[in-house]
């Protein structure tokens, strides 16, 4: 059996690296990656920006990062910030925080307790989203997609009027699944099999297959059955 | 071979049945090629369409091979180029994959038993198929060779087609990413338009 003589990569404070592969990554503190990185697992508890592309195992970023290509990992966890340059897949994505992703975000499960914005199709097999902010993407495909607003207190409420980053709202142009559940969301079309509009929601023109609910005070233009 | 006619999302999906997660399950497993996703904007708003032929026999194979293999198993054996398929030129004259005289033509220098790696085949199979049509002369066969070889890794497995244009007798060969709109001038005449992935595919199918 060939030997596993890749390293593994701590930075504890300040410091840059170059890309490559490696066991483990770990970043405490602010740290910056030249080049493409493959890894097994990537751990960031501060900062890091990264020029290239990033390959994981499992994520978990705790704090704030950039990626500056395309970010893919078996199972990523961020509590923090993550911005992607390029397109995102993996097979679970859980985000508590934000996530802006430039291009296409793929997963099995994706689940989401925070913000995002995915400027491509957002794909997910199964969807839970918890709305806690503004929640954009272009397109929103996948098997089941739940759309729940999140909690939100007295003081919270307040904030929401005044700063518009957070109010609660999910805008797509598409969505498409075969099991849909909306909550304060806007979109031009949504297209289902079972399809249920909560309240809070806009839809231009919703179609669906077998059903169709919807909240006395969702507001949906066009109802199309086929 | 020309018509690239398209297919909506929503007709496509009421011709073969499955549902929305099902096409969006097989694009992220890459069962459908990234390109074949084709947004238009209609009066609807924003579109997808489909190469009709491509997409309809594409779920055709995946709806008959998921039942023996996993969906993984079938991105590999879907993926149009990568595939591990290589075969012995005596073989390949043998089963007539491609006939003898363009395998005497272009690769006579070679022994019985030189392996040649799909790409390979593909070329010879693409030479033979427009020779056979009575498109192209051996000596321009020649010329498609050498552009092939020379060009078609850059794709680096990305859809392209083949275009074959003659004007005044004179032959230009071209391959191009799809899905492509091209438009010529009156006097140049196009003769072949090949959609490689397309010629794979069937390639594919001969030789397991």
């Amino acid at each position: 059996m060939e030997q596993d003589n890749r390293p593994d990569l701590n930075i504890n404070g300040v410091g840059s690296a170059a890309g490559g592969r490696y066991r483990q990554l770990t970043i405490h503190g602010v740290g910056k990656l030249a080049g493409a990185t493959v890894s097994d697992s990537f751990m960031v508890n501060g900062q890091v920006k990264t020029d290239g592309d990033v390959r994981t195992g499992r994520l978990h970023c705790n704090g704030h990062m950039v990626v500056g290509g395309g970010l893919s990992s078996g199972e990523a966890r961020i509590d923090g910030m993550v911005r992607v340059r390029g397109g995102m897949n993996g097979e679970r994505i859980y985000v508590n925080g934000g996530l802006h992703v430039r291009g296409d975000c793929e997963a099995e499960t994706f689940q989401s307790n925070g913000w995002f914005d995915v400027e491509g199709l957002l794909n997910a097999g199964e969807m839970e989203i918890r709305i806690q902010g503004k929640c954009a993407a272009r397109e929103i495909g996948g098997e089941r997609i739940r759309i729940l607003r999140g909690g939100a207190g007295g003081f919270k409420r307040l904030w929401q009027r005044i700063v518009p980053k957070l109010a609660i709202r999910l805008t797509a142009d598409t969505i498409e699944g075969d099991d849909i559940e909306l909550e304060n969301t806007t979109a031009a079309v949504v297209r289902g099999n079972r399809v249920k509009i909560g309240q809070g929601c806009a839809i231009g023109r919703v179609e669906y297959r077998s059903e169709l609910l919807a909240h006395p005070q969702a507001k949906i233009e066009q109802r199309v059955q086929g | 071979m020309s018509g690239r006619e398209l297919i909506s999302k929503k007709e496509l999906l009421e011709l073969t049945g499955i549902s929305y997660g099902q096409l969006y399950r097989w694009k992220r497993k890459q069962l459908i090629p990234e390109d074949w996703f084709i947004r238009k904007s209609t009066f609807t708003g924003q579109e997808t369409f489909f190469p009709r032929e491509l997409i309809l026999s594409r779920i055709d194979k995946i709806i008959n091979m998921k039942e023996d293999l996993s969906l993984d198993e079938l991105a590999d054996k879907l993926s149009p180029y990568s595939y591990d398929l290589n075969l012995r030129k005596d073989e390949i004259i043998k089963r007539n994959i491609v006939s003898s005289v363009v395998m005497e033509r272009f690769a006579a220098r070679d022994p019985a038993n030189t392996v040649y790696a799909f790409e390979q085949i593909l070329f010879l199979y693409v030479a033979d198929r427009l020779l056979q049509d009575g498109a192209m002369n051996l000596d321009e066969g020649e010329l498609l060779l050498s552009v092939l070889k020379e060009h078609f890794p850059k794709f680096e497995g990305k859809a392209c087609e083949l275009i074959f244009i003659r004007k005044m007798g004179v032959p230009v060969f071209a391959l191009v990413s799809m899905p492509a709109e091209l438009h010529f001038e009156s006097g140049a005449k196009v003769v072949a338009r090949v959609p490689l992935a397309e010629c794979a595919e069937r390639l594919k199918l001969m030789l397991t």
